[in-house]
């Protein structure tokens, strides 16, 4: 058993966080207030290269493990949910499938661009009447001519209004379920294709949030990204545990970035003639939430761990997002009362963190989904 | 053109830090970082690199193994090797031991500048280059703002001393400490730190630069003391608080 | 420890008030070891600034050379280091200044002497000199010491010292050395800031601004007061990176250190990066409008209110003050 990092992985670490802590967390709190996309620091982090992370050396990647990849989700959403959020759908969903299936011409028009911030991906899963149910999915699409027509409304999509290119799950027959589900590739200036409501969110705010319309949509045959007809959702499960995994350590960045706060309250904050952090109930606060975040620590870069050498981390991933988001939730709830009042005011961070954690709740399954899964694996079929 | 930059792993300002029972050393927590003024010569190095042709940067740091991180922190951002001089442990040395072991180490190096920051903020002692430049016997100009290579051999560094600003021409070799401002040091691209993550960092013993014996040492430690507690003004009005303040600046503290 | 001199530092042709503080200090230790005490006034056109000194040394050693007309700390190192072998000097002191430390970091290195640099006091202790300098932005003070009979340079942080009444008789000798300009370095030119007398850590008020004070406009009363006290405007470091004022300004560690008499923060949050650079000032007052500033926690006296209402009052209130001493 060996739980420590390899001294590139602690560089890397350190690196990440001092970049996070130089570039990003000075403007989280503007992100927050303005709730618009940060163009200037979404140019600035891109040129460092970091959108390039999952991707190999030789197409202008960083190749990083997955380790590495969770200790970049979680550092960066230390610094701001909203910005992570945005630079995460480029890193993982929004360029995954092209990446996998896209020829080379779409990769230079797509792809690359993306791993360089030029342009912005997005991925579209969500409707109006599905979410964690890809099987309710209503976005038809129909074989037409070398292509492809799609019809339907997304919901519910990150970067979706300033996005140049998305990749849309769409239905050939609904009735087939899971069975008829495929991801094909739409570019902004397509006819037919048009961003409709933006979300205004309680949190992860900054990242813009919104509906996509697909309006008798027509996509050349290259634009189907998958090796055959139907493989929708097998696809999903190339990335769902890292996806998953992903949103647990968001949730690990977010609950350090309420927990430092709240513990340099606690040593400074006076109270009844001494630093509040004397006190034994705030101590056990402390004591609570650095094990919860142990834990969930350790869950995350163990699921992590298994997805590097090519172990089975379904169950460890699903309960790692799980128990991350809910430690996370716990944690932002304990820092506002150590907080006080002042927890409820827009001049101090807790309150976005409050509301930011709530976010992470529904990306990746929701829980209710999720301790279904845990549970069915876990049982079995009876 | 060779250029050296003296680079030092500190200990984190949030560190925690207590004394040992005998008062004669220190217990700390292990967080580290790269001295916030060293950040500005490794950048310096390495924008006078880009600007010239042929010429190779060199971060050295006099420290223990953890150190290599700060090696690599230069190498991010554009240094093309690194050299870690290691000691045993982490703690304060004295002054002119670790200008010596660094002069022995440049000497044997060869080097045309030396770039380093301006102090620790550890020892706080802002000594390092310039004694460097005094052991090797090379002109020194310290609180560099504004540093340019001339032609043939000649730098032209803008120092400021005092309130006052120094424009001085230096015929290299010399040695250059630089302080905030003299430029936006850069956060390190993933090209940098990849590099930085592959590279196998040479370690030189301290004994292999025969050390001189220190001259000075550290008898004991003590907190500062204690600021009494704050007496917060208060007051019916702003006018009231005012007064009340200068009556106190006045009587109590008998300051004004 | 034998014979003591004391590199003194001079601008305006007449002494810096550090260099009164080193020569108290000097006196201090000349005393206990029945020692002479040196004083070193190096420059061109100095003579006046020598008969200045009379009273706080026993010789007043001058050293007026054109060739010391451009400030170079290497030609300044090298007539020091005549001026030791000639008069067996053990101990030179300084300040730890932007004159005083380029000069004497040379000097130590020249003779290849012990140095301890930023000194912030001594203590006698039997035959032993315990030296007090602080570590770790003075979170932790140290006490040093300089083995057996080896010989040493000391810079003593600006207003860590008291400066004392002299009561020498001094005699002022005139020192004639061939300077040997090191041809290697040359100082083209020189400009000073105008309109700042006082050096930021030399003066005695120093009222400094943080983000609290909303825009680099408001900065304008904060020069006002100052100018009333005679004193300085400071910066906080977020106010500095964000161009409102200079770096030369910057209190904190990452910038100056000072211990002013009087310190006023204005909207300054009181980041520990900042409080380290004035912890060792007498008086410490803060006027902020959040009542969990954490520069409450170091301060003597404040004000939680309204900044801008606070400091047209304040400024009235300072000159009638003023006026009345």
């Amino acid at each position: 058993m060996d739980f420590k990092l390899t001294e590139e992985q602690e560089f890397f670490r350190k690196t990440i966080k001092e970049t996070v802590d130089r570039m990003i967390v000075p403007k989280a709190r503007e992100i927050d207030e303005k709730d618009e996309f940060p163009w200037d620091l979404w140019r600035e982090f891109a040129k460092l290269g970091y959108l390039g992370l999952r991707y190999p050396v030789e197409i202008g990647g960083m190749n990083a493990d997955k380790i590495m990849c969770m200790i970049f989700y979680e550092e960066i959403t230390r610094g701001s949910v909203g910005f992570a959020q945005s630079v995460i759908m480029n890193i993982l969903m929004g360029t995954y499938f092209i990446y996998r299936f896209g020829s080379e011409s779409i990769k230079e028009r797509c792809l690359y661009p993306a791993m360089r911030g030029e342009k912005i991906a997005t991925i579209c899963f969500t409707e109006d009447q599905s979410g964690s149910d890809l099987a309710a999915t209503r976005t038809r699409v129909t074989k037409d001519g070398n292509g492809w027509r799609i019809n339907g409304t997304k919901m519910w999509i990150t970067n979706g209004p300033i996005c140049d290119f998305c990749t849309v799950l769409a239905t050939v027959d609904p009735s087939l379920g899971l069975k008829g589900l495929n991801f094909f590739l739409v570019e902004k200036g397509t006819p037919g294709f048009s961003s409709g409501q933006i979300l205004h969110k309680l949190g992860c705010r900054g990242t813009v949030t919104g509906e996509l319309i697909f309006d008798n949509v027509w996509v050349p045959d290259e634009n189907f990204l998958g090796e055959e007809l139907g493989k929708g959702v097998q696809y999903v499960g190339e990335i769902l545990d890292e996806v998953r995994l992903m949103t647990g350590a968001m949730a690990l960045g977010l609950a350090r970035a309420a927990y430092e706060e709240g513990l340099e309250f606690a040593r400074k904050r006076v109270a009844f003639g001494q630093p509040i952090g004397k006190f034994q109930l705030i101590r056990e606060k402390f004591a609570e939430m650095d094990a919860l975040m142990n834990a969930a620590r350790l869950l995350v870069y163990y699921g992590a761990w298994l997805l590097e050498n090519g172990k089975d981390a379904r169950v460890i991933a699903a309960e790692a997002k799980m128990f991350a988001t809910e430690v996370c939730l716990k944690v932002v709830d304990e820092v506002t009362r150590i907080y006080g009042a002042n927890a409820f005011a827009y001049e101090y961070n807790p309150q976005r963190y409050f509301r930011d954690a709530r976010f992470l709740l529904y990306g990746g399954g929701t829980h209710e989904v999720l301790k279904d899964f845990i549970g069915r694996s876990i049982i079995g079929k009876l | 053109m060779k250029i050296l930059t003296f680079v030092k792993q500190i200990l984190d300002s949030e560190a925690k830090i207590s004394l040992k029972e005998d008062k004669r050393s220190l217990n700390f927590e292990e967080r580290f970082s790269l001295n916030f003024f060293d950040e500005f010569a490794i950048e310096e190095a390495v924008r006078i690199k880009e600007k010239i042709s042929n010429c190779e940067v060199v971060a050295i740091s006099l420290g223990s193994k953890k150190a290599q991180e700060v090696l690599r922190t230069a190498i991010a951002m554009g240094a093309d090797k690194a050299v870690l001089i290691e000691t045993e442990r982490y703690e304060i040395l004295d002054p002119s031991y670790t200008a010596k072991v660094l002069s022995a180490f440049a000497q044997r190096e060869g080097f045309h500048m030396i770039i380093c920051g301006e102090r620790a903020m550890d020892d706080e002692n802002g000594v390092t280059g310039a004694l460097v430049g005094g052991y090797l016997k090379i002109p020194y100009v310290g609180s560099v703002v504004r540093l340019e290579i001339e032609g043939e051999g000649k730098a032209v560094a803008e120092s400021e001393i005092n309130g006052s600003f120094c424009l001085y021409e230096v015929t290299l070799p010399a040695v250059f400490s630089v302080r905030k401002g003299i430029n936006e040091p850069r956060v390190p691209s993933v090209t940098g730190v990849m590099k930085a993550m592959k590279m196998k960092i040479p370690v030189l013993e301290v004994s292999s630069l025969s050390p001189p014996t220190s001259k000075t040492q550290i008898e004991s430690y003590d907190f500062p003391e204690k600021r009494p507690q704050v007496k917060i003004i208060e007051g019916a009005t702003p006018e009231e608080k005012v007064k009340k303040l200068i009556t106190l600046l006045r009587e109590e503290a008998k300051v004004i | 420890m034998g014979d003591i001199l004391v590199f003194v530092e001079h601008k305006d042709e007449s002494v810096r008030k550090v260099s009164y503080e080193v020569l108290s200090a000097g006196k201090e230790l000349k005393n206990f070891y029945s020692s002479r005490l040196y004083a070193a006034v190096i420059g061109c056109g100095v003579e006046r600034i020598s008969s200045e000194l009379k009273k706080h040394a026993d010789f007043i050693l001058t050293v007026d050379e054109e060739e010391l007309r451009d400030f170079v700390s290497e030609n300044y190192a090298y007539v020091l280091s005549q001026l030791v072998q000639k008069y067996k000097i053990s101990v030179v002191l300084g300040s730890h200044t932007g004159y005083g430390k380029p000069v004497l970091c040379t000097l130590a290195a020249l003779l290849d002497w012990a140095i301890l640099a930023d000194l912030t006091g001594f203590e006698i202790l039997g035959e032993k000199i315990l030296f007090k300098k602080p570590f770790f932005g003075g979170r932790i003070v140290s006490h040093l010491s300089i083995s057996g009979d080896t010989n040493a340079v000391l810079t003593f942080r600006p207003k860590s010292l008291k400066t004392g009444e002299g009561d020498f008789s001094g005699e002022i000798v005139r020192e004639r050395i061939e300077i040997k300009k090191d041809e290697r370095i040359r100082l083209l030119k020189s400009e000073r800031k105008e309109g700042k007398k006082v050096d930021i850590q030399e003066a005695d008020f120093i009222i400094c601004g943080g983000r609290g004070m909303k825009s680099p406009e408001n900065f304008r009363i904060l020069e006002e007061i100052a100018e009333i006290m005679g004193g300085r405007v400071g910066a906080s470091r977020s106010v500095v990176d964000a161009k409102w004022r200079d770096y030369d300004e910057q209190i904190g560690k990452s910038g100056k250190t000072v211990s002013p008499t009087i310190y006023i923060g204005c909207g300054v949050s009181g980041a520990i990066h900042h409080t380290m650079g004035i912890d060792t000032s007498k008086t410490i007052v803060a006027i902020n409008i959040d009542p969990n500033a954490p520069i409450f926690s170091i301060a003597d006296y404040g004000i939680v209110d309204d900044l801008f209402t606070i400091l047209p009052l304040l400024k009235e209130e300072l000159k009638k003050a003023k006026e009345q001493t």
